[in-house]
């Protein structure tokens, strides 16, 4: 583009941190780290017998409920890479589709800039054109007067 | 050469102040050029233009003064601006008073399809180019401008102001390059605006012709005011907003109060409510007793013996939209000392009419004040100094010859091929 001015820094930086914009960024980054999920680590904070009861809850779990959760949880993060996979080829895509609109957009820009200069370009050759046009009469007419003269 | 001249202006009854200097500049422009007034077809001049001393009108040389079948020689032909593109190649130059409001939507379009000299009265347009009127399912003509001017982030910044997440930076962005693209030539009535429009378009002719006033000598008004007769009497004038800084005048006028009881302070104007609210501040500086308020002043002549009732005019502007000031200049008119912020066009008056002090330099302005209403013989030989320099420089025969002189060299100019 070849005549544009930029912003000015504080309006440049008011177009670059919308809320909007940066909030959708921080959801975006943070899906990409909390799809997998990790199996919690059990900890007991009673003094002297925490260990204790940490491992018999660790026993009672394995006993009690880790082949249903365990299937579970497989199945979930299954459907969340499938999802994350599905999300960051969408965003892939929005991303080509707006570098497109912004090659389209500062192509209009360009052709605006372009017209506006045609349009003065336009004038000042219709006006030039229109003065050649009165000098090409003058003449004619001073022809006229001459050959008028002589017969 | 005679200069056939297409002239594209609000005109009364538009209450703008371009279309007060269009009415005291056309009578003399018409003596020196075949002049047509391109009019407003929603709101028809009031005023019935003539051409009184004119010689050119015994020769019907005008191409539209026959077609049109005017009955009185000395009157102006007009025609509505939507006939204007009929008849727009009869012309060698058209002339669009241009200023940021509006007034001056009605010509805006034929402005960038038959582009012309444009005589810029405010550098910023921004206001002007916010309040247009769009059609639905298109670009917004704010969206379009701040497009072309600033690109792709232009557009975003429109996009964000028009779903009013930010509001608009009135005087950061002068929305101005896509007039300034397309037009022939461009006059200001500043060398300030014109560095600034040479910055962006070097390309482009760019003249300064003064603004217009007359010197003026009229009665004064104090009978009316509930001072002592011999009162020095400070006066801002104008519509109060926010950017006339009168809080900042006030507030130094406080200042100085207690030790010049006699001293008072006159508005000549009415405040925006929505941006000044005045009844606090008097409240604030006690001062309600001795500051009074004419309100909205519709009648020129009394406006001016307004002016002529003050000692001392005091012209803040902050920011400046690259204006020139009618009433800093109806101040030098009228033989008043004038205060104004050393910035912009103001900073081109002469120092020997004007006291010029810093932007916002509160200090400056009350020491500036402290020295007027000290110095009776100072303010009297500033007047008088402003006075002449609007009789020397400003008079609109002086600007109509100016007008002629320069628009006559753009024309064979741009009739040059290169």
């Amino acid at each position: 583009m070849k005549n544009t001015k930029p912003l000015p820094p504080n309006l440049q930086q008011q177009i670059d941190t919308t809320p909007a914009t940066t909030d959708a960024h921080t959801k975006y980054q943070q899906l990409q780290s909390s799809w997998d999920i990790t199996e919690p680590t059990l900890v007991s904070h009673t003094p002297l017998l925490g260990p204790l009861i940490t491992r018999f809850r660790q026993v009672w779990l394995n006993i009690a409920t880790r082949w249903y959760l365990q299937a579970l949880r497989q199945q979930q993060i299954e459907f969340n890479s499938l999802t994350v996979q599905q999300i960051n080829h969408h965003h892939h895509q929005l991303n080509q589709h707006q570098d497109h609109l912004k090659h389209a957009l500062d192509w209009l820009v360009t052709q605006s800039q372009h017209n506006h200069d045609h349009t003065h370009d336009l004038a000042q050759i219709r006006l030039q054109l229109r003065n050649l046009n009165q000098r090409l009469d003058h003449l004619e007419s001073l022809i006229d007067q001459h050959q008028a003269d002589k017969s | 050469m005679t200069l056939n001249l297409a002239y594209v202006s609000p005109l009364p009854p538009a209450t703008t102040g371009i279309a007060d200097y269009s009415a005291d500049l056309i009578p003399h422009l018409a003596t020196h050029t075949n002049l047509t007034l391109i009019t407003n077809p929603q709101l028809p001049p009031t005023l019935s233009f003539r051409a009184p001393f004119n010689p050119l009108d015994t020769q019907t040389t005008s191409p539209l003064k026959q077609e049109l079948n005017e009955v009185e020689k000395s009157t102006i032909p007009q025609i509505p601006i939507d006939h204007y593109p009929n008849h727009h190649q009869k012309f060698d130059l058209t002339l669009y008073q241009m200023g940021n409001s509006l007034h001056h939507q009605f010509m805006y379009p034929y402005l960038l399809r038959y582009p012309g000299v444009i005589m810029l009265h405010d550098y910023i347009l921004h206001h002007f180019i916010h309040a247009l009127n769009h059609t639905p399912n298109s670009p917004t003509p704010y969206a379009q401008t701040l497009g072309h001017a600033h690109g792709r982030p232009g557009l975003t910044l429109a996009n964000q102001i028009l779903n009013q997440q930010s509001s608009p930076p009135w005087f950061d962005l002068p929305l101005n390059q896509h007039l300034i693209d397309t037009s022939l030539a461009l006059l200001t009535h500043s060398h300030y605006t014109a560095n600034l429009l040479r910055a962006h378009r070097p390309d482009r002719p760019i003249h300064v012709i003064p603004q217009l006033m007359s010197p003026t000598d009229a009665p004064h008004l104090r009978a009316k005011l509930p001072w002592p007769v011999d009162a020095t009497i400070i006066a801002s004038a104008g519509q109060v907003t926010r950017n006339k800084q009168l809080d900042r005048a006030l507030r130094a006028f406080a200042r100085l109060r207690p030790q010049h009881p006699n001293l008072y302070y006159l508005i000549i104007g009415a405040p925006n409510p929505q941006e000044f609210d005045l009844d606090p501040l008097l409240t604030e500086l006690k001062i309600h007793d001795a500051v009074h308020l004419t309100g909205y002043v519709p009648d020129l002549n009394t406006f001016i013996r307004w002016f002529h009732t003050a000692d001392i005019i005091v012209n803040l502007r902050y920011p400046t939209a690259g204006e020139t000031s009618a009433t800093a200049l109806r101040a030098l008119a009228a033989a008043r000392p004038l205060i104004v912020y050393d910035h912009g066009w103001y900073s081109e008056l002469p120092a020997t009419t004007t006291l010029k002090i810093p932007p916002q330099d509160d200090e400056a302005l009350y020491q500036a004040l402290h020295t007027l209403v000290t110095n009776p013989q100072q303010r009297r030989a500033l007047g008088r100094a402003g006075q002449t320099h609007i009789h020397n420089h400003h008079q609109p025969a002086t600007i109509a010859h100016q007008y002629t002189t320069t628009l006559t060299t753009l024309y064979h100019h741009l009739t040059t091929p290169t």
